[in-house]
């Protein structure tokens, strides 16, 4: 491989895993921008996203799901949309339950209370996944070692869309990752742009107050977040685990650190900037993968975060000091 | 300023009682504003005037008493409409420190106030009434909200709210804070409006203006309202004159 | 310093006193139950109070989240490791090791708080998770120095006038233990009531106020955040003296910085008798009851490997985080003071 294509294979690998973070990320910047809460636990309903995938797949039979001969052609797509959509729904509707039974008691409360109400939840999901994993089903390992990584079926396969004798490989799956995730970001921006109920999110994220009296109904908005951010999140969570072919329960952790950086690089409560800081963060893991050392990536991905909240903590996109009465 | 034609009552509050916390802040506080008024309440800082405003928009909880909106009871101590609801029934409120979107252009600002409209001709319509009164929107609006002055933010605001197709507007100090040549101009407005028909409840600080632009006047104190009759009869008042106008 | 209770000089109040007491008791429980092998847990019931105890300092009375401390621990640990141990030059010994460990940990806090204490307080939430993300890799990473993933072994123990301590004497072990969170619990106690003290509350209820009465909140916080630091750094010390090793770097991650905030908002944050409460029940259910439960299902046939429902230790995180859910819902009074909650 020369430099060059060394060079582009991370760059492919970068924007898909990007892809997958600056979903994660919208969630994030979401519900920063309408309740300023850093909601600690995204990662981890994240992370129940992937065991629903795995489980659906679980039940339909591994066996049979990669199987070509069973499914039928282009089966698989159709079941990677499903899984998307119902992981997505599942964690949507995970999200606006978690708000309105924690979150939502204490929105009155001060900032760090609200905070440390979200790592408790995030602790709770943590377990509830440990849970899930040592369920007694074929792909959990039949209930034994719960804590252990759970292997995710190969669901998209396929040569190098790049044609064999290229060194550069483009797989199925970083396609895959386009497919689905740019018609959400679309879909996204326009629904906030267009829409009443995206407009109703703008105005209360810039004035709750004030967009009472302009009628909206702020507690309906905010739920509408809640489950808009958890879909995105579910949504990247089967991508995540298709992408990566394992899934464990805390792999939440990790996923959520990268997003919020991705998130606080673009500046919290832009949906572009997280669109562009998940982007960014997916590349410079990437190339810190290979021109610095992988074990170091971590390190990287959180000086990059302090970096930015001490000497920019508008991030690239993101406004001066909200105001705020 | 003479009396107007006395309409039936639109909004009347009865012995509200209101707080934040263990602190009460209203103690009943009763009023009454009637079609086709304008109905100032007058006090000094802390006296309860927002918090009597945010009660009625249904922000503030109500702890005692009711009140009534259009003949409907819409607040009381057991519950009531919701604020998002009341916008639709014609009850708006322009809010202290004006409260604009910051990162919304001028029309998206305006356009926000029919947020719960489906009107078109109707929206239409009083978006050229709103450009009329305030010619400096029609120029602004493609601009962010953040970037106006404090004046023009005001004017923003009111025009936002008339969006809401009001029926009763309700202001809160208007004045705060912007030049006075504005000042001028957003009473002016306020006027103009309520010559079109629109009954106005207008709280403010500068009592002297609010009372010679009411018809009626309420004046509170330490959540209490101490003293009720028309305006003209307040501004000679010896008590508002010392307390207020800042004559002795 | 001075002794600034206003009712006659003690060393400790008597909560404070009531608890320690009672602490200095367990080894008799050892004694009478010698099943439940308490001594091994209750020094790590001392050393996570001591932990605790630092972090208190910045969350409970500077109203600063600190999300790390767990990686002052580490700090701790490994300087405690490098100093003492005998693969390197230095071998300072025990007593010297733990001294200077706590001055490492103190400087630690104070390069992380330097640039960050400005931040806003959820921002510097983040920021504290991720230094100790940092710490953990880069001890990882740095095999060299620190024997990466095998840890810094054997360490030293305690050693006094000659007499030694060793696995054999664990009540001895236990009670030196016992004396430094006595003398820990004393200096907190005396700060909570000096000058400094009153500082960190001002900052914590109101910065600008404080500002105003000749305060310097950033000098207040700084020091806030080297004392916690190097109380942690010293639980951490003490902490790789009991296991003989500094153990793998995994072993200071983000769960054991819950932990220490569980300790202080279940015992009751700002109240150094509370946290001394907490790390009993914290570190008990923890370290104690879970095991034990967990032993006793397995022998009596109802817990198996194959169900992860039924072994007690799986529910951990559970646990912590109804912990911490619960006590924000119910029982907030007193938590997490921020400058922004005030105003409120």
């Amino acid at each position: 491989m020369t430099e060059t294509e060394v060079f582009m294979q991370q760059v492919i690998y970068g924007l898909s895993n990007g892809m997958i973070i600056a979903m994660v990320a919208l969630g994030y910047t979401m519900v920063y921008g309408i309740v300023e809460l850093i909601n600690f636990a995204h990662g981890d309903v994240f992370t129940l996203g992937g065991f629903l995938a795995l489980t659906i797949v679980g039940a339909l039979g591994a066996a049979a799901v990669l199987d070509p001969g069973t499914l039928g052609e282009g089966s698989h797509w159709l079941l990677l949309f499903g899984l998307v959509i119902g992981a997505g729904l599942f964690c949507g509707g995970l999200n606006v339950a978690i708000d309105r039974i924690v979150y939502k008691p204490l929105r009155r409360a001060p900032k760090l209370t609200q905070l440390v109400a979200a790592i408790g939840v995030s602790f709770i999901l943590v377990n509830l996944a440990l849970f899930w994993g040592g369920a007694p089903m074929e792909v959990f390992g039949g209930g034994n070692a719960a804590a252990a990584s759970k292997d995710f079926p190969e669901l998209l396969e396929g040569s190098n869309l790049l044609g064999e004798e290229s060194n550069v490989v483009l797989r199925l799956e970083d396609l895959a990752i386009f497919i689905v995730t740019i018609p959400l970001m679309v879909g996204l921006t326009l629904f906030v742009k267009k829409t009443r109920l995206g407009r109703g999110m703008r105005a209360t994220a810039q004035n709750p107050i004030a967009a009472k009296l302009m009628g909206i109904d702020t507690d309906r908005v905010i739920a509408a977040t809640f489950m808009i951010g958890g879909f995105l999140g579910g949504a990247a969570s089967v991508m995540w685990s298709v992408y990566n072919n394992t899934i464990s329960f805390q792999m939440g952790f990790r996923a959520g650190m990268d997003a919020f950086t991705a998130a606080v690089l673009g500046g919290i409560g832009s949906l572009p900037g997280a669109m562009i800081g998940g982007v960014l963060i997916g590349l410079i893991r990437a190339m810190s993968d290979q021109y610095i050392e992988t074990r170091w990536t971590n390190v990287v991905v959180f000086g990059v975060l302090i970096l930015i909240l001490v000497f920019r903590p508008s991030g690239l996109l993101g406004l001066k000091q909200r105001e705020k009465v | 300023m003479t009396h107007s034609a006395q309409g039936a009552p639109l909004l009347s509050v009865e012995g509200l009682v209101a707080g934040y916390g263990s602190v009460e802040v209203l103690h009943e506080v009763s009023l009454e504003v009637r079609e086709g008024e304008i109905v100032t309440l007058i006090g000094g800082n802390g006296a309860g005037k927002s918090t009597t405003l945010m009660c009625i928009s249904g922000i503030v909880p109500v702890r005692g008493g009711e009140i009534r909106f259009a003949g409907e009871r819409i607040c009381s101590a057991e519950g009531g409409v919701r604020a998002d609801r009341l916008v639709g029934r014609g009850l708006v409120q322009v809010p202290e420190g004006r409260r604009i979107f910051p990162r919304m252009t001028v029309l998206e600002n305006l356009m926000m106030g029919a947020y719960g409209r489906d009107d078109r001709d109707g929206i239409a319509r009083d978006l050229e009434q709103v450009y009329t009164l305030f010619d400096i929107l029609r120029t602004r609006s493609g601009q962010l909200g953040g970037t106006l002055s404090g004046g023009e933010q005001q004017m923003l605001a009111i025009g936002r709210a008339i969006l809401s197709k009001p029926r009763l507007l309700m202001m809160d100090e208007p004045s705060m804070g912007i030049a006075p040549l504005l000042v001028a101009r957003i009473f002016e407005a306020v006027r103009e409006l309520n010559r079109t028909g629109l009954t106005i409840l207008l709280v403010e600080q500068n009592a002297r203006a609010a009372l010679k632009l009411a018809h009626r006047g309420y004046v509170l104190e330490t959540g209490r309202v101490i003293l009720a009759d028309d305006a003209s009869r307040l501004l000679v008042d010896p008590r508002v004159r010392e307390a207020y106008l800042g004559e002795a | 310093m001075s002794i600034a209770t206003g009712r006659g000089f003690s060393l400790f109040s008597r909560g404070q006193l009531a608890v320690l007491a009672l602490l200095a008791a367990t080894p008799l429980i050892d004694l009478a139950f010698p099943s439940l092998q308490l001594s091994a847990p209750m020094r790590t019931v001392v050393t996570s109070a001591i932990m605790a105890l630092g972090l208190n300092i910045v969350v409970g009375w500077t109203g600063l989240l600190n999300l790390g401390i767990a990686a002052f621990a580490a700090i701790g640990a490994y300087a405690f490791g490098i100093l003492t141990c005998e693969i390197y030059p230095f071998q300072v010994g025990f007593w010297w090791g733990v001294v200077l460990a706590g001055a490492f940990g103190a400087f630690g806090g104070w390069l992380l708080g330097a640039p960050t204490l400005r931040l806003r307080g959820d921002y510097l939430a983040i920021v504290t998770l991720g230094f100790g993300e940092i710490v953990q890799d880069g001890l990882k990473n740095l095999e060299a120095i620190t024997k990466g993933t095998q840890g810094i072994n054997p360490l030293p123990a305690p050693s006094l006038g000659g007499m030694p301590f060793s696995g054999e004497t664990p009540v001895r072990w236990f009670y030196v233990y016992l004396a430094f969170l006595a003398v820990i619990v004393f200096l907190c106690r005396n700060l909570e009531f000096s000058r400094l003290g009153r500082q960190w509350f001002a900052v914590r209820e109101d910065e600008l106020a404080a500002r105003c009465m000749a305060i310097e909140p950033d000098k207040a916080k700084l020091k806030a955040f080297a004392i916690g630091a190097a109380l942690a750094a010293i639980a951490g010390a003490l902490g790789a003296s009991l296991l003989s090793s500094t153990g793998e770097p995994a072993n200071y991650d983000f769960q054991v910085s819950i932990l220490a905030l569980c300790i202080v908002i279940v015992g009751g944050i700002g109240s150094i008798t509370g946290i001394l409460v907490g790390a009993i029940v914290m570190v008990g259910l923890n370290n104690v009851v879970l095991p034990i439960a967990t032993q006793a299902m397995q022998r009596a046939g109802i817990g198996s490997t194959g169900n992860v429902l039924s072994s007690p230790d799986n529910y951990k995180y559970l646990i912590f985080g109804l912990a911490l859910v619960l006590m924000m819902r119910y029982r907030p009074d007193g938590i997490v003071h921020s400058r922004k909650a005030v105003r409120k």
